[in-house]
């Protein structure tokens, strides 16, 4: 069984409560939500391959739901500049119960980190850039 | 043949554009076009010390992999995607 799979990769400001009601399902009794923010820095400037970011994150998602009976699973990231406590991404997943929830969202988000060609530069107080160190995906 | 290779993140800031085109034989795999950029001076330096990774139409191939003249390459250095 795999349910409805959201995913999209843009330059709008994220919302968790509208990826949580395309997650919604008369199936599904626990809805988990995932937020990624800046921390630390003012601002953080994410770059994407955003056509296979976007295919990367819709597999995901989709074996993520095969293997804990998700009843929907969804997730943006957003590219560009991202203020200090603003997300950058979000994964909101659903189940019909809290166990298959929690664990269908931990995966999807640590492989949409691993796996999704995103790239991010700190910006500092000072305006000054650096590339993070990332890891190269499988 | 010549293929067009996109380039990402510090990639695409070093070599100062936004892609590359290489000539490699017919036959070429990945291997080989990893090769023919690490020879290109925008990115030989960068490329010595910076691992990457070839994608191939959309997809992480391996230096076997072949190529064809109208595959859609792209040249993926470390992911650093999503926060927290």
């Amino acid at each position: 069984m795999s349910g409805p799979v959201h995913v999209r990769v843009s330059e709008e400001p994220l919302s968790l409560d509208q990826l949580s009601r395309t997650v919604g399902s008369p199936a599904a009794g626990a809805i988990v939500l995932f937020c990624g923010v800046t921390r630390e820095v003012p601002c953080l400037d994410y770059e994407a391959y955003r056509e296979m970011a976007e295919e990367k994150m819709r597999l995901i998602l989709g074996e993520c739901s095969q293997r804990h009976a998700l009843a929907a699973a969804a997730a943006e990231h957003r590219v560009g500049e991202v203020g200090l406590g603003e997300p950058s991404v979000i994964v909101a997943v659903s189940a019909a119960h809290r166990p298959e929830a929690f664990a269908g969202a931990r995966e999807a988000i640590d492989r949409i980190k691993r796996e999704a060609p995103i790239w991010k530069r700190e910006i500092d107080a000072h305006g000054a850039e650096r590339w993070a160190e990332g890891e190269l995906p499988a | 043949m010549i293929v067009r290779i996109r380039l990402f993140a510090i990639l695409r800031e070093q070599a100062g554009v936004q892609s590359i085109d290489v000539e490699l034989e017919d036959d070429a795999t990945v291997a080989d076009a990893l090769r023919a950029l690490g020879e290109e001076e925008r990115l030989s330096d960068l490329l010595a010390r910076l691992p990457v990774q070839m994608a191939v139409n959309r997809d992480y191939a391996t230096p076997a992999t072949r190529l064809r003249a109208d595959d859609e390459l792209a040249l993926i250095p470390p992911v650093s995607g999503g926060a927290g």
